[in-house]
């Protein structure tokens, strides 16, 4: 429940919104992209490591996925198409 | 080759298979009311037993595999290998009971029955577990895999609201379950309900126990 919580104010105050549709929590000004069932297997540290991790010199157009499988082609493109909609 | 969606494809699964899962439904339902015979003919005033069977829609079917996936999209290069058939509640049914000492009594009853089925509970967030639900095959059918769920009739009204708002929302509101905030208002319900009916025991216990 604690956890819940905490996870809830971690992505809502890192500029995290969620999208219904795709299930994932997103920022546009990161470009990264998370899937709900990674947040729920991973403890705050960790999500909030991933938040904290550098583009490494990805251009700012390219969405980085945080799935726990990495997202087939078709899924990723699905998801971007929705977030850039969106 | 094969050009319909992956959706199309399914959906067709669904109406070739559903004269089969509806009578899977059927079986399971008389068979689990007459086995029950024996606690709903005694139940006190205040105590309930409901047996409800439910044939999962062709909608709700291909939804539930599509949410299985992350970014709730199918995986275009594994098209061919969704089915149907892999859902373990196409027909189910839910025995709702209250008070907890009857969720214990029907649990009991029905699980001498289906001794081979695979007990797969639903887990709340602490772990605990809010329903005993088992899976497994009835004499209707051979491969339509069917369950049964044995909860409090507290928390099964609750989830026919949430379900319904939850998990057959609009399509912008798909993801709805997945979401923290939801998940953690969901967790505060049940622990409120789980908190009831511990209380309604314990006073019915002392009740009992009291002089006339």
């Amino acid at each position: 429940m604690i956890e819940l919580d905490s996870k809830s104010r971690l992505l809502e105050g890192s500029g995290y919104r969620y999208n219904f549709h795709r299930a994932v929590y997103f920022n546009p000004d990161t470009r990264k992209v998370f899937s709900a069932e990674f947040i729920d297997d991973h403890a705050p540290d960790e999500i909030a490591a991933r938040m904290e991790e550098p583009r490494n010199g990805d251009p700012g157009a390219v969405w980085r996925f945080y799935f726990n499988s990495p997202p087939p082609e078709s899924v990723r493109l699905a998801v971007e198409r929705a977030l850039d909609i969106g | 080759m094969d050009e319909r969606t992956i959706e199309d494809r399914l959906r067709q699964e669904y109406f070739e298979l559903l004269p089969e899962i509806r009578k899977v439904a059927d079986h399971l339902e008389s068979q689990i009311k007459f086995r029950l015979l024996g606690t709903t003919r005694t139940l006190d005033r205040y105590e309930r037993v409901l047996v409800k069977a439910r044939v999962k829609d062709c909608e709700s079917a291909v939804e539930s595999l599509r949410r299985r996936q992350e970014g709730q999209e199918f995986d275009l290069s594994r098209a061919t290998e969704y089915r149907l058939l892999d859902l373990k509640d196409l027909a189910g049914v839910r025995v709702l009971a209250f008070p907890p000492a009857r969720i214990t009594e029907v649990d009991h009853v029905l699980r001498e029955i289906f001794p081979e089925w695979v007990f797969d509970p639903v887990r709340g967030h602490d772990g605990e577990i809010l329903a005993s639900k088992y899976w497994g095959f009835c004499e209707a059918s051979d491969r339509v895999k069917c369950e049964y769920q044995v909860a409090s009739m507290l928390v099964g009204l609750f989830w026919e609201i949430e379900h319904s708002a939850i998990y057959k929302p609009a399509p912008e509101l798909r993801g709805i379950a997945l979401s923290q905030g939801v998940k953690a208002a969901t967790h505060r319900v049940l622990q409120s309900l789980a908190a009831f009916e511990q209380e309604f025991e314990r006073i019915k216990e002392q009740a009992t126990h009291q002089p006339e």
